[in-house]
């Protein structure tokens, strides 16, 4: 990652556009090749990040720098990006041919032969070769999709924007073209910077996650690492179920902590950020990491009350309330004798699958 | 949204079994007689009437009516001029109303609503008392003048009015609104992101325009410009209000000889000729841009 340049650098950057709506403060980076996805609900300032960095928003502050030219000043015409918008934005007056043409006759980088040379090996790439003539308004949603994609990526810019591109399909089709552009985008080796609002194609896409909230970053990290390692209880929930329960520090070396839970247990378990003795913190783990044991056992963490129980083909889920703290929990296992609904369970998990989370 | 589902074979035989006959419901029977009559009654019997009307003298059926206006000199410069006139009046009116159609369509809501009433608001006043307004105002004594003479930029009044300019000026204000409406319409459907697309992928502001904007806006300017000619043409309150002696148009000729000569058969022979011009202009128009691209959905 270090090695080369980096595809984009975003320095502080901050668009406000009332108190509370757009981007307060953002800084990352991309090296080359990586896939970035911006995460967050709406109205977290992940699309206007998107469009600073493209040049279509201007900013209240910070510099962005394309492979280490300084593009904050510059108009979008200058900043050598490939953009794709959530409804594709295609020329509707050209076929697909003249639309993938369209930025090669701008730039005037390549003419003549060369150019429908280019055209015809991207329409093969995005499969459309046979449709070239054919108008945006004659292809399927997925199709126009290919051609947006193929039409920002011709003329091989530095790094690709894509701001909810899936957003208009419907599920089936959305996973095919995650798909297809994962596929696209290695066989070009291209940058993607990507905003989406769903968490599956943030998770099954990317090379880093960047969770976005009220226009702050609140956490980049790879998929696996943001899922299961979350910083916050705001990332925690974002990304799925998740089994919060509150602790106190009881004591620490270095490392591993022992914290006492509400319901009384201790336990341990290893985090890398800092916390001191009698620190109010929480402990998260995933449904799937979290066992259910007879309530009686020695080792369950916490007792909680079976409230339904939910088949879902490969696993049960198990929704239940915590006889502490009334707090609710979720387990999902593959485990085929539950006890009944009703009935007192206790919770356990490895030390290695909990989180220490800090205090709000 | 195309849906992705495929229809499975069996259910595809049922939807090519032979439409049955099927009678029309009493609205749908209603709706359709009730335009085919409104169609005869307004504009099929008029103009057929017209039309048969032209080929009849005192001496029964003939084409002494055509033969006398084609042959005449007078008639055939008029015809010129009325086309002339019409043609410069509607490429002023077209590049006056395309920018303020574009800049509306980019208003919100709110703005369009303000701003529209008042391109439509001329339309509250007869056109008569409209041209008079312009009397007024372009006269040798009118406000213009009397302005420019007071801020020292002409020593003695300008002829604004029955001439050739007074005649353009009062069809170039009269069928603005119209050009703009109907440029606001189609431009008001152009995705503004088309734009910053084409930004994205390197083109300056100018060429995103000529490439994308001016390419998509062109069916409504071209309807606008088609529309305001035929009217201009056809204008007789503008050219006989605001034109001199050298002004004549059609119009006016038509009204001159039903008025003055009772020559009902040379005036609709004038009309149908004027007729078939305009239609031949419009299919022209047609055969060269496409009028048809204003029906498609651009969306």
């Amino acid at each position: 990652m270090s090695s080369a340049q980096p595809a984009l650098e975003v320095e502080s950057i901050r668009k406000m556009y009332t108190e509370h709506d757009g981007v307060r403060e953002v800084s990352l980076q991309l090296a080359q090749g990586e896939f970035l996805t911006l995460l967050g609900p709406s109205g977290s300032g992940k699309t206007t990040a998107l469009m600073a960095v493209a040049g279509l928003t201007d900013l209240d502050s910070g510099s962005i720098r394309v492979s280490g030219k300084d593009v904050t000043k510059l108009p979008p015409s200058q900043r050598d990006l490939g953009v794709t918008f959530q409804n594709y934005a295609l020329f509707p007056h050209l076929s697909v041919r003249e639309n993938l043409a369209f930025p090669l006759k701008t730039q005037k980088k390549v003419k003549g032969r060369a150019l429908s040379q280019k055209v015809d090996s991207m329409l093969d790439l995005i499969g459309l070769g046979h449709a070239a003539e054919r108008r945006p308004k004659e292809l399927s949603g997925g199709q126009q999709q290919r051609v947006a994609l193929g039409r920002a990526l011709i003329y091989e810019p530095d790094l690709l924007l894509m701001d909810e591109p899936l957003g208009a399909l419907d599920r089936n089709l959305r996973e095919q073209m995650q798909r297809e552009i994962k596929r696209i985008q290695r066989e070009l080796k291209a940058t993607v910077l990507y905003v989406t609002h769903d968490r599956d194609e943030a998770m099954s896409m990317s090379d880093q996650v960047c969770i976005m909230n009220a226009g702050r970053i609140a956490q980049i990290d790879p998929p696996q690492k943001i899922y299961h390692e979350p910083n916050s209880e705001f990332v925690a929930r974002f990304l799925g179920d998740a089994n919060i329960f509150g602790a106190r520090v009881k004591s620490k070396n270095a490392d591993d902590y022992v914290v006492e839970l509400t319901s009384g247990a201790a336990t341990g378990l290893t985090s890398h950020r800092t916390f001191s003795e009698g620190d109010d913190v929480r402990i998260m783990c995933r449904p799937e990491r979290t066992e259910i044991v007879p309530a009686g056992e020695e080792g369950a963490y916490v007792r909680a009350r079976i409230e339904h129980i939910s088949y879902y083909g490969n696993c049960f889920r198990v929704n239940g309330e915590c006889l502490d703290t009334g707090a609710s929990v979720i387990v999902e296992t593959q485990q085929h004798s539950l006890p009944e609904i009703g009935a007192t369970i206790g919770l356990r998990w490895a030390e290695e699958s909990a989180v220490l989370l800090g205090e709000g | 949204m195309v849906s992705t589902q495929t229809v499975p074979v069996e259910h595809m035989t049922a939807v090519t079994v032979r439409p049955k006959k099927r009678r029309l419901s009493w609205t749908q029977r209603f709706s359709l007689w009730g335009s085919l009559g409104y169609l005869a009654a307004f504009f099929v019997i008029p103009v057929g009437a017209l039309v048969l009307n032209s080929f009849q003298t005192v001496d029964g059926w003939t084409l002494t009516n055509y033969a006398q206006v084609l042959s005449d000199g007078y008639y055939l410069g008029i015809f010129w001029e009325t086309v002339r006139i019409g043609f410069i009046s509607t490429t002023i009116t077209i590049l006056l109303s395309y920018p303020v159609a574009a800049f509306i369509s980019r208003l919100s809501n709110r703005g369009v609503a303000l701003v529209m009433v008042f391109v439509i608001l001329p339309y509250f006043t007869n056109t008569v008392v409209r041209t008079f307004a312009w009397i007024v105002i372009l006269g040798r004594e009118g406000a213009l003048n009397s302005f420019l003479i007071a801020a020292g930029i002409i020593p003695e009044p300008l002829q604004m009015l029955y001439n050739e300019l007074g005649v353009m000026v009062g069809l170039v204000y009269v069928f603005l609104p119209l050009a703009i409406l109907i440029q606001f319409a189609v431009m008001r459907g152009i995705d503004t992101n088309l734009l910053r697309a084409a930004e994205t992928m390197g083109a300056s502001k100018v060429r995103a325009f000529f490439k994308v904007y001016l390419p998509l806006s062109l069916p409504g300017t071209i309807a606008a410009a088609l529309l305001v000619f035929i009217e201009c043409v056809g204008a007789y309150i503008t050219p006989a209000l605001m034109g001199g002696q050298g002004n004549t148009m059609v119009a006016q000729i038509i009204e001159r000889q039903v008025r003055m000569g009772l020559d009902f058969g040379t005036a609709a022979a004038v009309v149908v000729i004027l007729g078939v011009v305009v239609s031949g202009i419009y299919v022209l128009y047609d055969r060269i841009t496409g009028m048809t691209k204003l029906f498609e959905d651009n969306s």
